[in-house]
């Protein structure tokens, strides 16, 4: 295995590889990022969730140049990627999108087309990556011929060749089988926490992210709306707890519900979702009985990751997934 | 410089593997072979060489003639016409023979005028009635009845010497002819000149007509020169020595049709003249300056027989160095067309594909990355050019042989001959004429790398050249380039300034050569134009759009 590629973890666990500060962006009057700002350190995923449209993309294209940034800056390894493009650069590995790449010349080719614009990347490093992605068997086989899976993977091995600091993957599992993906999150998982790449994935699907990032920034409308670790996801709302309510008399519970302040959602007749604290599931059921209405089932709902992200964006008053 | 070399190879390596430009550059290499053979083709047919009829084409024609026609005399005329050309069909002596070229007329005249006699002596014709038929040109004046026989009998001597010389004379005898006929043009001219110069209060064209004659007395000493040299190497006959020969002697007869300037007052009164020419004194120095030029196409032609250094437009199509120039100036066209489709598409692709995406995100520069691309092309229509050059050469070679490829060009310089090397001022035109290839394509790949579009940006070079061809087509017609040497259209062609003199000088005298057979013109605008006012109109435009292409994309979003 390459040495090159080799980072020395503790050093730098706490390093910023990835700074965003306040970043805006238009395309003319419309206003798509707003006050965008996160960090990455060395060693670390980050995932950057957030429903279609919501700005993804766009922040990473920003970060990699690609677009033009309107205010706030972008620092990659200590270098701005609007004045020090080069520099910055030279640390990021990419995937925008779907890689695409050139489909008259075979995996090698595409691979060898990126090694040479660089000026450090040797044979070995080259061999590496493609093992590393498990295109050995094919990789001289004109691109054209490929899957949009094996074509993810390529672009994960071009992503690598030179050794970032940073990976920065945009929705990179489209097109991946189930057991490419599980390959994929635990190659990630290596390449940042053995070999202390960071790693920033975005993705509109939780699951996506889920067992995978170290953080999680939710972004919506452009803003992002919060930024935590999967387990602080998980345990979002924990002051109150979902149960599953059914009644005989729906108008009576409501009645119940506006008075007492309780949030509710019906899902069925005469069947509702109910938030309720510690204190007032204690004494739901002798309340409801003391003003007449008859409880048929009363149970705790079990909250899933998708729950607390719904519940994040729904409380930052964007839209829905 | 290396980083920026490896970026170039990756452009390149991107193009041949698309089996569309491979294609493309094959069907350009043939094509390379195959437009001059077709303009070769197309000048063949405009030669008109197929049409003409041989001599014994012509003389079943009369004969066929005389069969319809009951007019006795008129086929008697054309039975002598038809024997004297029987004389040279039959001893294999065509039209395109020496001997028919220089004795033919002479021998008809003879023959027609001992059969006109022959019929008078035998009283087989009055010569009242010979006086009012074909044979009138051939009675000689105050004839009486009495000299038939003897006029007869000296022409039939004359008839069987003349036939003893068509048959048994060599080449040389020609020439000595040729160089006779010069030296009593000459004699006869300078008689003239001396009645002129006796009369001359009475001539108001005196100064012009004795500066007339001058020059043709002098043409015809360099004439008699290379007649004297074809005597002297028994010169073969339709050899390029022989042509001059002939050209400089049609030039010393031309010399004397010219007519002497029109006065002052008629100059006023005729607008083509003053429209043309602007004022008197610019007239007078154009006619002088023509004058001057016929001089100059004996000397040119002298100079070329003594020291064995043939002109294209004596040649014509038969010139290697003739074909060699047309078939690189024919293909550097082609080469332009290629290049423009690549210039459309080497950054159009990358965004059309998403390749960009990926592109964009290396460490390097968005301009380093373009200029990489743009370099790429320039290579590649270098490389196209040093392809040319030798495929261009091995067509000629084939086509054409060696011939006169490695002969050096003749130049005037300050009045005098000189000799040029002709494969340098080849070099020079391919230079000259790729000067238009680079505005053309980098003006695609302005168009295509600002719009991401690639055919706009080919249908904007191809359509722009075209437009600009056109109307540089007009402009050749200006004859005053004051005001139009400071607009860019004069110099869209720039291989003109590598145009030769001396070629368009003789073209123009040879009566052919323009255009068709000759490539290396002469455009006299050249003298009202120069060439670095044209490197440097074509360093603006090509800059524009580098300055136009380089600078936006520095900050051009990659969206897609």
């Amino acid at each position: 295995m390459d040495n090159s590629l080799v980072v020395d973890k503790d050093t730098n666990d706490e390093k910023i590889v990835l700074s965003i500060k306040n970043l805006y962006k238009s395309f003319g009057s419309k206003q798509v990022l707003h006050d965008v700002s996160f960090d990455v350190k060395a060693g670390e995923i980050f995932g950057l969730l957030g429903p279609n449209g919501s700005g993804k993309t766009t922040t990473i294209k920003l970060a990699l140049g690609l677009l033009n940034i309107n205010r706030g800056s972008v620092e990659i390894c200590g270098y701005n990627i609007s004045t020090q493009f080069e520099k910055a650069i030279r640390n990021v590995g990419a995937i925008i999108e779907n890689p695409e790449m050139y489909k008259r010349l075979t995996g090698r080719q595409n691979l060898m087309q990126y090694c040479r614009m660089y000026d450090d990347i040797n044979t070995e490093t080259l061999e590496w990556a493609i093992d590393s992605v498990g295109l050995r068997d094919r990789i001289d086989e004109k691109i054209a011929n490929y899957s949009l899976g094996m074509r993810q993977r390529l672009g994960i091995a071009q992503a690598l060749l030179h050794s970032p600091k940073i990976l920065i993957l945009d929705e990179p599992t489209n097109g991946l089988d189930p057991e490419g993906i599980k390959q994929f999150r635990d190659f990630l998982i290596y390449l940042a926490h053995e070999r202390g790449i960071a790693v920033i994935i975005s993705s509109h699907m939780l699951a996506e992210l889920d067992s995978l990032c170290d953080r999680v920034g939710v972004i919506n409308s452009g803003r992002i709306v919060g930024i935590q670790t999967m387990e602080e996801i998980r345990h979002y709302g924990d002051d109150s707890v979902s149960y599953k309510l059914v009644v005989d008399n729906a108008e009576l519970a409501i009645e119940f519900f506006l008075e007492k302040e309780i949030k509710y959602q019906n899902v069925a007749e005469n069947t509702f979702n109910i938030s309720l604290s510690d204190e007032q599931a204690d004494t739901l059921i002798v309340d409801l009985v003391g003003r007449g209405i008859n409880v048929k089932a009363f149970s705790p709902i079990e909250k899933t990751l998708e729950d607390a992200f719904i519940q994040i964006v729904a409380e930052s008053g964007g839209s829905k997934i | 410089m290396k980083s920026f070399a490896k970026l170039v190879k990756n452009e390149f390596i991107k193009i041949f593997a698309q089996t569309a430009y491979k294609v493309l550059l094959i069907i350009m290499v043939v094509l390379f072979m195959l437009v001059p053979a077709l303009l070769k083709g197309i000048t063949a047919l405009i030669d008109f060489a197929d049409d003409f009829y041989t001599i014994e084409e012509d003389i079943e024609y009369y004969q066929s003639s005389i069969e319809e026609s009951d007019d006795e005399v008129y086929n008697e005329y054309i039975s002598v016409e038809i024997n004297s050309l029987k004389l040279f069909a039959d001893n294999d002596m065509g039209y395109d023979s020496w001997q028919y070229s220089s004795m033919y007329a002479d021998y008809l005249n003879i023959c027609m005028s001992e059969h006109i006699y022959g019929l008078l002596k035998n009283g087989e014709i009055t010569l009242e009635d010979a006086q009012d038929s074909y044979f009138s040109s051939y009675l000689g004046e105050n004839v009486t009845e009495g000299d038939y026989a003897v006029i007869y009998e000296k022409f039939s001597s004359e008839k069987k010497e003349y036939e003893d010389l068509i048959l048994n004379s060599d080449i040389s005898e020609f020439y000595n002819k040729l160089y006779n006929d010069i030296s009593e043009i000459k004699s006869q001219y300078e008689i003239y000149l001396g009645q002129l110069k006796a009369n001359a209060l009475y001539d108001d064209n005196y100064a012009y007509d004795v500066m007339i004659f001058e020059t043709a007395i002098e043409a015809c000493t360099h004439s008699q020169s290379i007649v004297k040299i074809l005597i002297d190497e028994k010169v073969e006959y339709d050899s390029w020595k022989y042509h001059s020969a002939i050209l400089a002697q049609s030039t010393v007869v031309g010399i004397t049709y010219i007519e002497p300037p029109i006065t002052l007052n008629d100059f006023n009164d005729e607008s083509y003249y003053y429209e043309t020419y602007g004022n008197y004194e610019e007239y007078l120095a154009e006619w002088k300056n023509a004058l001057k030029d016929r001089l100059t196409v004996t000397k040119v032609l002298e100079y070329s027989v003594k020291n064995n250094v043939p002109t294209q437009s004596v040649q014509g199509a038969s010139s290697s160095k003739n074909t060699y120039a047309l078939t690189l100036t024919s293909n550097i066209e082609l080469l332009m067309y290629f290049a423009v489709v690549l210039a459309g598409l080497i950054v159009a692709n990358e965004f059309s594909s998403g390749t960009a995406r990926l592109l964009f995100v290396r460490p390097h520069s968005r301009n380093k990355i373009l200029l990489s691309k743009y370099a790429t092309i320039m290579l590649l229509v270098f490389g196209l050019n040093i392809a040319n050059l030798f495929i261009s050469f091995i067509y000629t070679v084939l086509f054409n042989g060696i011939g006169d490829i490695f002969a050096p060009d003749l130049v005037i310089n300050d009045g005098m001959i000189k000799e040029t090397s002709a494969l340098l001022n080849i070099f020079g035109t391919v230079i000259l004429s790729n000067f238009r290839v680079i505005f053309i394509v980098s003006l695609a790949f302005m168009m295509s790398t600002l719009c991401k579009k690639g055919a706009l940006g080919i249908v904007v070079g191809i359509v722009t050249d075209t437009l600009v061809s056109s109307i540089y087509s007009i402009v050749l017609l200006a004859t005053d380039f004051s005001v139009l040497k400071f607009t860019p259209l004069p110099y869209y062609m720039m291989e003109i300034f590598s145009s030769s003199q001396v070629e368009y000088l003789i073209s123009m005298q040879n009566g052919m050569g323009i255009g068709l057979n000759t490539s290396v013109m002469y455009y006299p605008m050249t003298e009202q134009l120069s060439v670095w006012g044209g490197i440097a109109n074509y360093v603006i435009w090509i800059g524009v759009c580098l300055v136009a292409t380089f600078l936006p994309f520095r900050k051009q979003e990659i969206k897609n």
